[in-house]
């Protein structure tokens, strides 16, 4: 039976290693294109496909303040520069890419998480 | 394996590594070294204190590319606490492994037996 889902057991985020918050369900996508279809007039199919970009969104993190995790975080949303990141999930299998960090670094005090949302022009199975 | 370095300036290296390094290697895995060594599998870079273990079996991934070598660092403080939530010695090697070269854990847990064990080897000379 092959593992369809799970958690996430490593996350490296611009070659520092964080700790995933278990139970965490992330949407992820592969860089690539995407397709918007409309029907034609005559029953045809009328498609714009462009680009998307690949990451994941609002990956949830286990902050350790005492290593500075939400400033490294924010230093490198400051610079804005795409950085290697990976997620490994508990099948073993590995997505990763070069990303830059998006929206907010807002860390929460009450569970301890930071939620990190990252896009690149290339995510992918590796 | 081809023997490209002769026994004795293989051990005269390794020797001068464990003396930069201050690492104390058991028998065994010093052997290892010097084999790896001899075959030319092993370079230490002395001013970022790291070695290159070039791999018998380079690692392909999913996206077509290969990696054929892992540079392996000291690591510090932090990598070595978390590789201590592995299960067993081998795993705790492969997260430290995965902590020092950048690569993931997916990516190091495909590396084979024999190119494991010499990388298990290198991260001797810190401990």
């Amino acid at each position: 039976m092959t593992v369809r889902g799970g958690d996430i057991i490593q996350v490296m985020l611009f070659g520092r290693e964080f700790d995933p918050v278990p139970e965490s369900n992330v949407t992820y996508r592969l860089s690539g294109r995407s397709n918007e279809s409309k029907p034609t007039g005559n029953g045809g199919m009328h498609t714009i496909q462009r680009l998307k970009l690949g990451g994941f969104d609002s990956l949830p993190l286990s902050v350790d303040s005492s290593r500075g995790d939400v400033e490294f975080l924010q230093e490198k949303a400051n610079s804005g520069e795409p950085g290697p990141c990976s997620m490994t999930l508990i099948n073993g299998e590995t997505y990763a890419g070069n990303l830059a960090i998006q929206g907010e670094v807002d860390p929460n005090t009450g569970d301890g998480q930071v939620e990190v949302t990252a896009l690149g022009a290339k995510f992918e199975l590796i | 394996m081809d023997e490209k370095i002769r026994r004795e300036a293989a051990e005269e290296e390794v020797q001068g590594w464990c003396e930069l390094f201050g690492g104390e290697l058991d028998l065994g895995i010093r052997e290892k070294i010097v084999q790896g060594f001899m075959a030319g599998r092993i370079t230490c870079d002395i001013k970022s204190e790291a070695f290159t273990v070039h791999l018998l079996k380079p690692i392909r991934l999913e996206n077509g590319k290969t990696i054929d070598s892992l540079k392996i660092g000291e690591p510090d403080f932090d990598q070595i606490n978390n590789s201590e939530r592995a299960k067993n010695e081998v795993e705790q090697t492969m997260f430290l492994l995965s902590s020092v070269t950048g690569h993931p854990v997916g990516v190091i847990g495909r590396l084979k037996m024999r190119d494991l064990t010499l990388c298990g080897s290198v991260l001797g000379f810190f401990g």
